[in-house]
């Protein structure tokens, strides 16, 4: 399952970004004798209210959701990992700092803070997704201080410091890869996660914004028209769903895969 | 693991041989380690010394919660928050350890001095090849290239015995038993030929038949890079095989210290003999040691005729709660000998005069004890 969805993700990423190479249309070319068609061997997924092919579109869009959705979790794991393990390894006050910034930044409501710093920074993809990263941390945060806290008092630690291992050594080679599963686990469902936000977003229309396609924004101006031109709806939609599945099936696979006891199997 | 020959410790270095200097390889002096919790302090370690010559092997024996473990911790610098040392010297070829920055005691650990512990299931990590995890000690401290590391690893897993060593130094430790997971501890403890090894009861978890192959591999080791050995146990019947010379202790405190044999033969403190009651089929292997209840201490059934059918007898009561550093004897409120003067004043550390005549620096027996010499 894990390796049908590792080459899902792959095929999907690889299509996207050399797809488009292949289809002769351009993203935002608008061919007003050619509106709401139908699936057809010239314009394989239809074309949209102002004739713009939806292959074309899904790809690019494809492009700026998965950039969103990997940058946002990379982002968004890295700080919360870095914040949950200095916390649960160092204690004490540190500890209390960080862990306090959290519940403080949890506590405050997303959507519309994501709201406010879209309308700041302006919706371009990168700002999307630090935006989406920068506010997505704290869940891992608190994940990976769990971890480390019963990872720090493992029998193998100690041994490691009765031969000279220094605190960082220690953190870095000893407690943290073993604390991987979880944080590869959460990795993959912030992509999801990312990916699904920004379609939010985009739906309030506070996303990237049009002519950019992503998926998000392609749902949204799909909405009104569902029934009579359902595959403005479909493609973008089961793109979404094909790749927040695949992610979460990869990330169950990479727990099984980093976890040496289930190597053998 | 039970010994047939329990007085004479079997090969190994005999340290009374072993010239050279006469400064101690490692000597603890009058240690003291604390932890202040927030029900009070705990004095878990109360004034402990003593010295480990090289190549020589010293067994400090305890029930749990003597501050045998601590001592131990507290040699590395490895003590765990609140716990810290307040006072005393620990001296490595004559230098203080106790002032050390975090960074220095991390260039001895694993270097100077290294640890074995308890349980090999757990002391390994997971997710690391256990080839990798004997290579970084290798090149932290050796400053040894990955190549050289490598083949290093390769053959000190072969030289604790784990075969196909080649193969196997890129498996991850849930591959292998757990006497052959204390087999690579051992590797890597050994890694940098310390001078000093601490061994933390590193059989209490392996089945008997392992644990005999554990400690003849120690003590083979020991030989071969005449490294000092500090065994740590609760198991006197362990020790009779193992060490040198033993130190007991109780409640924080060195209460007995003695060769080997000689502490089997004549044992001083009541609390030894308590330990030396509660063995089975002991007394009667090192001759002479009569049953608690013709001591007197303790209070069970009356004796049984004939060594195998002896009852075996408990030390009453409990170890004190260490919230206070004990101003008396600690043993006092469970001894059958104790005196007013026991519950004044603390009894330190005393040569016993009817020791063994063989001395030399082996044969030093002291004891803690008002009551030594009077004891019948």
């Amino acid at each position: 399952m894990a390796t049908l969805s590792l080459g899902v993700l792959a095929a999907v990423t690889l299509v996207c970004l050399v797809g488009p190479w292949f289809v002769p249309y351009e993203a935002d070319a608008v061919q007003l004798d050619a509106i709401r068609q139908p699936p057809s061997p010239a314009h394989l997924m239809g074309t949209d209210d102002l004739g713009r092919d939806i292959l074309i579109r899904v790809l690019h869009g494809g492009r700026f959701s998965i950039l969103i959705g990997v940058l946002a979790a990379v982002l968004g794991t890295g700080v919360g990992t870095l914040f949950g393990a200095v916390a649960g390894y160092a204690g004490g006050h540190i500890e209390n700092v960080l862990m306090r910034i959290t519940d403080v930044a949890y506590a405050i409501p997303t959507l519309p803070l994501l709201i406010v710093l879209a309308s700041y920074t302006g919706a371009d993809p990168v700002s999307m997704a630090l935006i989406i990263g920068g506010l997505s941390w704290m869940t891992t945060a608190r994940v990976v201080r769990g971890e480390v806290l019963s990872l720090k008092e493992m029998a193998f630690v100690e041994a490691a410091r009765s031969l000279g291992a220094g605190p960082w050594r220690i953190l870095t080679r000893h407690v943290l890869p073993n604390a991987l599963g979880p944080i590869v686990v959460g990795a993959t469902l912030a992509v999801g996660n990312a990916i699904v936000i920004e379609s939010s977003m985009s739906f309030l229309g506070l996303g990237v914004q049009p002519p950019t396609p992503t998926w998000g924004n392609m749902l949204m101006d799909a909405q009104s028209s569902m029934t009579t031109t359902p595959w403005l709806t479909i493609f973008p939609g089961v793109a979404i769903l094909a790749v927040v599945l695949a992610v979460n099936f990869l990330g169950d696979g990479l727990q099984d895969a980093l976890d040496p006891r289930g190597r053998e199997r | 693991m039970r010994r047939r020959d329990p007085v004479a410790p079997p090969g190994g270095p005999d340290g009374s041989q072993r010239g050279g200097t006469d400064v101690p390889l490692l000597e603890v002096r009058d240690l003291h380690t604390r932890f202040d919790t927030r029900r009070g302090t705990v004095h878990a370690v109360n004034g402990v010394s003593f010295h480990l010559y090289e190549g020589e092997s010293l067994a400090l024996v305890g029930e749990s919660g003597s501050g045998k473990s601590v001592s131990a911790l507290s040699i590395l610098g490895l003590v765990p928050p609140p716990g810290r040392i307040t006072s005393g010297e620990i001296r490595l070829r004559g230098e203080d350890l106790t002032g050390l920055a975090p960074a220095q005691w991390s260039r001895i650990r694993g270097h100077d001095v290294a640890m074995i512990f308890q349980d090999p299931m757990t002391s390994l990590n997971p997710v690391l090849s256990v080839g990798r995890q004997i290579q970084e000690v290798l090149q932290r401290h050796l400053g040894m290239d990955r190549d050289s590391a490598r083949s290093e690893t390769i053959r000190l897993l072969a030289r604790v015995g784990i075969p196909d060593a080649e193969g196997r130094h890129r498996n991850a430790p849930h591959t292998f038993s757990g006497g052959q997971r204390q087999r690579i501890m051992i590797a890597m403890a050994l890694a940098c030929r310390p001078q000093v090894l601490i061994a933390d009861e590193p059989t209490t978890a392996l089945d008997v038949t392992v644990q005999a192959q554990i400690v003849a591999l120690v003590r083979e080791l020991q030989g071969e890079l005449g490294m000092a050995v500090l065994w740590i146990t609760h198991d006197l019947a362990l020790v009779a095989g193992l060490a040198d010379r033993v130190a007991v202790l109780y409640a924080g405190t060195v209460v007995e210290e003695a060769p080997v044999a000689e502490l089997f033969r004549n044992p001083r403190h009541p609390y030894t003999r308590g330990l030396m009651g509660a063995l089975p089929a002991f007394q009667d292997e090192i001759g002479g040691v009569r049953s608690m209840e013709e001591r007197g201490v303790g209070t069970a059934g009356s004796p049984t005729p004939g060594h195998s059918r002896r009852r075996l007898t408990a030390v009453e009561g409990q170890p004190p709660t260490l919230t206070r550093a004990p101003d008396f004897c600690p043993f006092a409120p469970r001894c059958g000998f104790t005196t007013d003067r026991c519950r004044a004043e603390r009894p330190l550390l005393h040569p016993v005069p009817a020791g063994d005549p063989s001395s030399g620096r082996l044969g030093i027996h002291r004891t803690a004890c008002w009551h030594q010499d009077s004891l019948p």
